[in-house]
């Protein structure tokens, strides 16, 4: 049943800048099961796009991608030469971003896009690419689209802009779908129309979506399991349900406290105090110690790994409850060395 | 008690597109309109909300309030004088006591200048604090949260929620009476954002002031806002006490926008209802009821006739709903507050066990 597609194992992306080196993504693993949709939520700088940048192979020469693999397959799409994975790109897996409007050439017609999508990836006539082109842009709900195929972009609305960016991405029928804050730009009664479309489309082709945002009622309304990501960690894992009632990493905790609640009355928010740590000089043990509420002298010290709290959720505090094999016995520094990594 | 510092009265903003020479001759220019006839007030001393869509004309009623756009029609009084009449001195004057905080900080922080000279600005053009504005940065600085120590620092030093708190202390330096936020938090990350949503509320209570609140997000203004007033396509289509107009909405586009919020917490089993269409464009708006469109509701007549914003029965004329169909609402559509959400997370306990 949780036959898993998509096995990402130790994904480390750098980025080397003139205040240092920016770990933006530093040893990541996860996988993504069939049919399902994994949420990946944190904030700016976390490290949620350039990790799904990374396993697309879509980093180019700034970052340097240091180690880790993503088994697709039965094969490492960090192995393959870029012909290849150009293929696999838009036919097995597709991908939508936060903007539509810089995803999509201002200069031609939408319909002409999404015809070149599917000419570039299967075997079809013009004729039958066209009439195809109608039938998906049907298919996402764009209305009248038998003559909007010739319209250009921005002659198109946000949300009908994001429409026409899943049209292409669903043009191959691919098993993963990773979408990078697809709703983002568009307003709230647009969002839950997206994601009705989203879901329609989950189950009609049977895909995994990999949904990256910050929007933790997003999450809460679309995903099965989902990833929380800090300073280029995840620092906890877990079923929807159990991130949302029982967080048991304190950023996780602190993240959905802070959140105005529609439903609370409270005047007075709980913010996490501090700011997001500057990613080219990260603090040193747990990043996110210096505004944990919890932390303790050790928390600066040891940077701890991401382990298993319950059956199936994991997280990466020292102080989380469940959180087994203590290093109490070790010296601090040493346990800095062997289980920090190289940070 | 609840005396009007600001009042409204049938404002209208319009933009003329394609408005150059050749097509103003043609007669090709096309009217936007952004906010067409919206009436309120705001009292001393609250926190007013303005909460819409995008193109609901929620921040050109904010620039329209302090003039940095010209209305088309309307009257705007601010402690009862109509801003369009005043001369540029007294127009000067009275922009001292209404200030303005941005959605995004670095670009309404000039990068060329310290936080000092920034602060400082407001001081030197309206003649205040003279002699005394360097301990006057300090004291604002630390107010807003900041170390004075930051003041001969460049906004890019600053992260987002840093360079807020910036903003907010520029805008505080003339000693204002009416702050007006447009979107103060959105561009900032999850976890600063409460952070910076707890400073005004302090702001509020230590200076006395009235805010108006513009923002898209539902659940921020039913926790900052003492009243609300919901845009649709540059009008108003409901307006109430905050928490009156959550749980008992009158108008179907309220509820809707209710309905359409991601609520963070999977165990709701709420559907999230989504409304159908999009809005539509305001150089043409819809005939009668703007939202009849996308109403689930709407009939006949709300094609034909537009709604008055009218009183709801035994609110006192405190609530105004414009919907031709508001006695058919009972209280109760909208969503309840439950008193222990808070401590939802409040149970857990992270200690070193010992092993």
């Amino acid at each position: 049943m949780t036959d898993t597609i998509l096995h990402v194992d130790d994904l480390t992306t750098h980025f080397e800048t003139e205040q240092g080196t920016v770990k933006a993504v530093d040893g990541v693993s996860f996988e993504l099961n069939a049919g399902e949709t994994l949420g990946v939520v944190g904030e700016s700088g976390s490290g949620k796009s350039v990790t799904a940048m990374t396993m697309m192979g879509l980093i180019g020469s700034a970052g340097n991608v240091k180690r880790g693999s993503v088994r697709f397959g039965g094969e490492d799409l960090l192995e393959k030469p870029e012909s290849e994975l150009q293929k696999i790109r838009g036919t097995r897996i597709a991908m939508v971003f936060q903007d539509p409007m810089t995803s999509l050439n201002p200069t031609q017609t939408i319909g002409k896009q999404i015809t070149r999508v599917i000419r570039t990836h299967q075997d079809h006539s013009k004729a039958e690419a066209k009439a195809k082109t109608v039938d998906l842009m049907e298919q996402v709900g764009i209305p009248e689209a038998e003559s909007r195929v010739d319209n250009y972009p921005h002659q198109f609305s946000g949300g009908m802009r994001q429409r026409a960016l899943i049209a292409m991405a669903i043009s191959c029928e691919p098993d993963v779908l990773i979408a990078d804050e697809p709703t983002t730009a568009l307003d709230v009664t647009i969002e839950s129309q997206i994601f009705d479309l989203l879901d329609d489309l989950q189950e009609e082709y049977d895909m995994s979506i990999l949904l990256i945002t910050h929007d933790l009622g997003v999450v809460a309304g679309t995903c099965d399991r989902v990833n929380v990501m800090y300073a280029g960690r995840i620092v906890e894992k877990g079923s929807r349900e159990e991130i949302f009632t029982d967080p048991r990493h304190p950023y996780t905790r602190g993240l959905l406290r802070s959140i105005p609640q529609l439903r609370s009355a409270a005047t007075r928010l709980m913010p996490i105090e501090g700011d997001v740590p500057n990613p080219a000089s990260l603090p040193s043990g747990c990043s996110f110690n210096p505004r944990c509420p919890h932390a303790e002298a050790e928390c600066s010290q040891y940077d701890p790994e991401l382990r298993s709290v319950t059956q199936s959720q994991e997280a990466a505090c020292l102080l989380a409850e469940g959180y087994g094999g203590t290093p109490a016995t070790e010296e601090p520094e040493a346990a800095a060395r062997t289980g920090g990594g190289d940070r | 008690m609840s005396e009007s510092l600001v009042h409204i009265d049938g404002l209208k903003k319009h933009f003329i597109q394609n408005s150059g020479l050749v097509n103003r001759l043609l007669g090709n220019t096309q009217t936007v309109r952004a906010v067409d006839g919206v009436s309120f007030d705001i009292n001393r001393g609250e926190t007013f909300g303005l909460v819409g869509e995008s193109g609901s004309g929620k921040s050109t009623t904010a620039r329209a309030l302090v003039r940095l756009d010209e209305p088309t029609e309307g009257e705007v009084r601010f402690d009862g004088e109509e801003m369009g009449s005043l001369s540029d001195s007294e127009m000067k004057a009275l922009r001292r006591r209404v200030q303005m905080v941005f959605q995004d900080p670095a670009s309404s922080l000039n990068r060329r200048k310290t936080v000092s000279q920034l602060i400082k600005q407001p001081m030197k053009t309206h003649d205040l604090h003279k002699g005394n504005r360097e301990e006057r940065v300090d004291e604002l600085l630390e107010t807003v949260g900041l170390s004075p120590e930051f003041s001969n620092r460049y906004p890019h030093e600053f992260s987002g929620g840093q360079q807020q708190r910036i903003g907010i202390a520029r805008a505080l330096s003339v000693e204002p009476e009416l702050l007006v936020c447009d979107e103060p938090v959105s561009a900032l990350d999850v976890s600063i954002q409460a952070q910076i949503l707890n400073l005004l509320n302090d702001l509020q209570t230590e200076f006395d002031l009235t805010i108006l609140f513009i923002a898209h997000d539902l659940s921020v203004i039913r926790h900052v806002c003492d009243r609300v007033a919901v845009m649709y396509l540059g009008e108003i289509m409901e307006i109430g006490p905050t928490e009156e107009l959550f749980a008992n909405p009158k108008n179907p586009y309220t509820m809707s926008l209710l309905r359409s919020i991601p609520e963070v917490d999977p165990s709701l089993e709420v559907e999230r209802e989504s409304l159908e269409g999009e809005v539509p464009s305001p150089i043409n708006p819809p005939s009668g009821c703007s939202f009849h469109t996308r109403c689930p509701q709407a009939t006949e007549e709300c094609a034909a006739t537009d709604p008055a914003l009218a009183a709801i029965d035994g609110s006192g004329e405190t609530h105004f709903s414009a919907c031709h169909y508001v006695s058919d609402f009972e209280d109760g559509l909208g969503i309840p507050i439950e008193e222990d959400r808070e401590d939802r997370y409040g149970t857990v306990t992270f200690k070193r066990r010992t092993s």
